[in-house]
């Protein structure tokens, strides 16, 4: 026990001191505040440049002098000047800042599809949207007069509700709906894990390839089993992951929170005020009901089953990687190991995104299970708190897998490491599985 | 358990079996204490496999090793000190850490490790290199720290794997005389190596094994007796002209593997048909002239290295 507590200490010492770890670790945060920054920077900024559009109205009642100046911030609509197409035309390229024409044709209320807008520049989306609704509306108003219904009658009609969606308990109390937030949540740290189990599982195999290809393996098995090299190697980065993570969390914290009270705090509280808005117009949640939310959600076991199977997952992946490690000569011939090792992971990832849609589904419970999808599929679903037993079924499996792949791994590491110039086949690699070993 | 035993290591009849070959065949070998003892063989006879048996690096299929009279145990490895052949160090680590690191796996304290590591690397010129990346280091000194690190835990056993490849005469010769210490201090040293003439230089016993079997053990002067072919070397001073005189004779009688003369001296070496013939032959040859020299030409290792391979390959 004590020499695997060594080589977990060495494993770790040397790569959190190495210059490649300290840059990432302190670049990570820097840059995740560098793009919040820059988030907030593209909000604040009203640099988006004027589109200028020239109305030409043929209508015979000038339908267009209707249209609003408010269509959007930027769109600035000029109107009045006489001509026809081709004289505008003219106008439209020799003017610089004019960047497109909005056309009404003389039928213009009777065939409102006639409308057209003829470009130089091709418009934002933006402005798209915003120079039809400002036709719309022109057009609305031309109708409500015609028909002669009074504006207030025509707003009373259009009326948007939003329909309140509700968690109905079982005790008939109602709960705001928190789905987006679990959501967000699952997906969030299904990601979060499947970056863990590649980034560091990788590290392990490359590490036991450094180890076989620098011929140091032999030294140090003669001192420790290979077990407890392989195990000291795979705890000692996951140590090295939990601490990039750890300060990751902490650094990006403290980093957006200067960044915000840097960059114009007040633009930050309307920001947050202005999206609590929006969220409270779609779904009609106020303040308190989205700390309710998340005084809702089950903290403990969200983290609880996080730690779980991130490392369950983790030594699960990392044992195999650790396996194919042994069983090369050179990172080239890692490949044909790597893939069904990657896919299985790579899958997971993307059956979590579109089985969020529903968490309780047959693939998603599935998934969810499998031992090789289940640390992120799993993760992704907790939120939504599926059955218990469906969560003890994946974490027993998981359990079971990764004492089986470490098991194995073990055996295939130990005749591996000490294999040269031979290229490992599967077929090898089974046999390796059964050698007679260490008693 | 432990019995009071002559022995270092005692092989009894190690079977171990890979899926496509037999890499050692029901091998025996007894080697004594405070001895060097060489372990010959060509490429391949199974020496390596041994090796990592008695390190524990492997389990036998069948049979068993006693060091000291008992059977192999994890408590073993702090015992032993191996170099194995295809030797490394973790290149962007720090010489001194490392080594400290390898120390502390076999079991030394760090205070204690610190200490004897101050100890060998002022002996082995390595002090300037303790905070240097083991990669800025040249081979020789690379190896230097790989013997360090092996024998800093003071093991009863040291089982060293080509030690002298990698390094240059001067340090090949410290590296020998360090063994020649080691040894007298009552280190028991098992040597496994193609050089015969550091075989010759240092081993007491040997052990030849060859396809996966031991073809040849004990100690060198019963072997070389063994091979001995009655072969014999004379030098007698005689005038060159008296030379001249007897050399048909010498070449029809002695059929030498050698005839000439030079600066007053006739040198000759042949072989004869058996040992009783010595006395009469020799009786001839000091009625032509002083007797300067004599001695019976003993085989070198490498010729029995050679013939004994050669002739099972054969067989």
């Amino acid at each position: 026990m004590n020499t695997i507590f060594l080589i977990v200490q060495r494993e770790y010492w040397t790569r959190v001191r190495k210059k490649s770890f300290v840059v990432m670790t302190l670049l990570g945060p820097l840059l995740v505040s560098i793009f919040y920054a820059f988030l907030i920077w593209v909000s604040m900024a009203e640099e988006t440049p004027t589109y200028r559009v020239l109305v030409l109205d043929e209508t015979p009642d000038g339908m267009a002098a209707e249209l609003s100046t408010k269509a959007g911030p930027d769109i600035v609509f000029e109107s009045g000047l006489p001509g026809n197409l081709s004289a505008f035309t003219d106008v439209l390229y020799q003017r610089e800042e004019v960047d497109a024409v909005l056309v009404f044709p003389l039928r213009a209320f009777e065939n409102p599809s006639s409308i057209y807008l003829g470009y130089k520049t091709p418009p934002s989306l933006e402005s798209r949207s915003g120079i039809s609704a400002a036709v719309e509306q022109v057009l609305e108003k031309r109708k409500l007069a015609f028909y002669d219904i009074p504006q207030s009658t025509f707003d009373e009609i259009r009326k948007r509700i939003d329909m309140p969606i509700r968690k109905l308990k079982e005790s008939g109390s109602l709960q705001s709906d928190d789905s987006l937030l679990r959501t967000a949540l699952g997906l969030g740290s299904g990601f979060l894990i499947y970056m863990f189990i590649f980034l560091y599982g990788v590290m392990v195999m490359r590490g036991v390839l450094e180890e076989k290809t620098n011929r140091i393996v032999e030294i140090i098995i003669s001192s420790v089993k290979p077990f407890q090299l392989m195990m000291g190697k795979i705890l000692g980065i996951a140590l090295v992951g939990l601490t990039q993570f750890v300060i990751w969390a902490l650094l990006s914290g403290i980093a957006m929170a200067i960044v915000g009270g840097i960059m114009a705090p007040d633009a930050l509280e309307q920001a947050r005020q202005g999206s609590l808005q929006t969220q409270a117009e779609v779904g009609g949640i106020n303040t308190g009901e989205v700390l309710g939310m998340i005084a809702g959600i089950n903290w403990f076991v969200i983290l609880g089953s996080f730690v779980f199977f991130f490392l369950g997952g983790y030594l699960l992946y990392s044992s195999l990687l650790a396996a194919i490690g042994a069983a090369v000569d050179a990172e080239t011939d890692t490949q044909q190991f790597m893939l069904p090792v990657s896919l299985p992971l790579a899958f997971s990832l993307v059956i979590s995104m579109n089985i969020i849609k529903n968490p309780d589904g047959p693939w998603a419970t599935f998934f969810s299970i499998f031992p090789l999808t289940s640390p992120i599929v799993m993760m992704s679903r907790i939120a939504f708190n599926p059955p218990a037993w469906q969560v003890a079924l994946s974490m027993g499996l998981l359990v079971l897998t990764f004492v089986l792949s470490t098991w194995m791994a073990g055996r295939i590491y130990r005749t591996g490491i000490l294999m040269y110039g031979k290229k490992a086949s599967y077929r090898e690699l089974m046999k390796w599985l059964f050698y007679k070993g260490n008693a | 358990m432990a019995m009071e035993t002559s022995l270092a290591i005692d092989i009894r009849n190690l079977t171990k079996r890979y899926a496509a070959h037999t890499a050692l065949n029901d091998v025996s070998i007894e080697v004594p204490k405070e001895q060097i003892f060489g372990l010959l063989g060509p490429n391949g006879a199974g020496k390596t496999s041994l090796i990592r048996i008695i390190n524990q690096i492997t389990a036998p299929d069948s049979g068993q090793v006693l060091l000291f009279g008992s059977p192999l145990a994890p408590m073993h490895v702090s015992r032993i000190g191996y170099l194995p052949e295809e030797r490394g160090l973790y290149r962007k680590m720090n010489v001194g850490e490392q080594a400290l690191y390898l120390a502390r796996l076999k079991g030394l304290s760090t205070a204690e490790a610190k200490s004897r590591l101050k100890m060998w690397f002022e002996r082995f010129d390595l002090n300037p290199w303790w905070n240097k990346k083991v990669e800025e280091l040249s081979k020789g000194m690379q190896q230097k720290v790989q013997f360090i690190v092996t024998i800093l835990h003071e093991p009863d056993v040291l089982i060293l794997d080509e030690p002298f490849s990698g390094f240059d005469p001067v340090n090949a010769a410290l590296i020998r005389d360090e063994i020649l210490r080691l040894r007298d201090n009552g280190t028991t040293i098992l040597l496994s190596t193609h050089r015969m003439e550091s075989v010759e230089a240092l081993c007491h016993s040997i052990a030849l094994l060859h396809k996966s079997k031991v073809y040849l053990s004990g100690s060198l002067t019963d072997i070389k007796n063994r091979f001995r072919k009655n072969e014999y070397r004379v030098v007698l001073e005689m005038p060159e002209t008296e030379f001249n005189t007897h050399s048909q004779y010498l070449s029809q009688t002695l059929l030498p593997t050698k005839l000439e003369w030079a600066d007053g001296f006739a040198q000759m070496e042949f072989q004869l048909p058996e040992s009783g013939a010595l006395k009469a032959t020799l009786n001839e040859l000091l009625k032509l002239g002083n007797l300067v020299e004599f001695r019976e030409l003993l085989p070198g290792m490498d010729r029995i290295f050679v013939e004994t391979v050669t002739e099972s390959s054969k067989a």
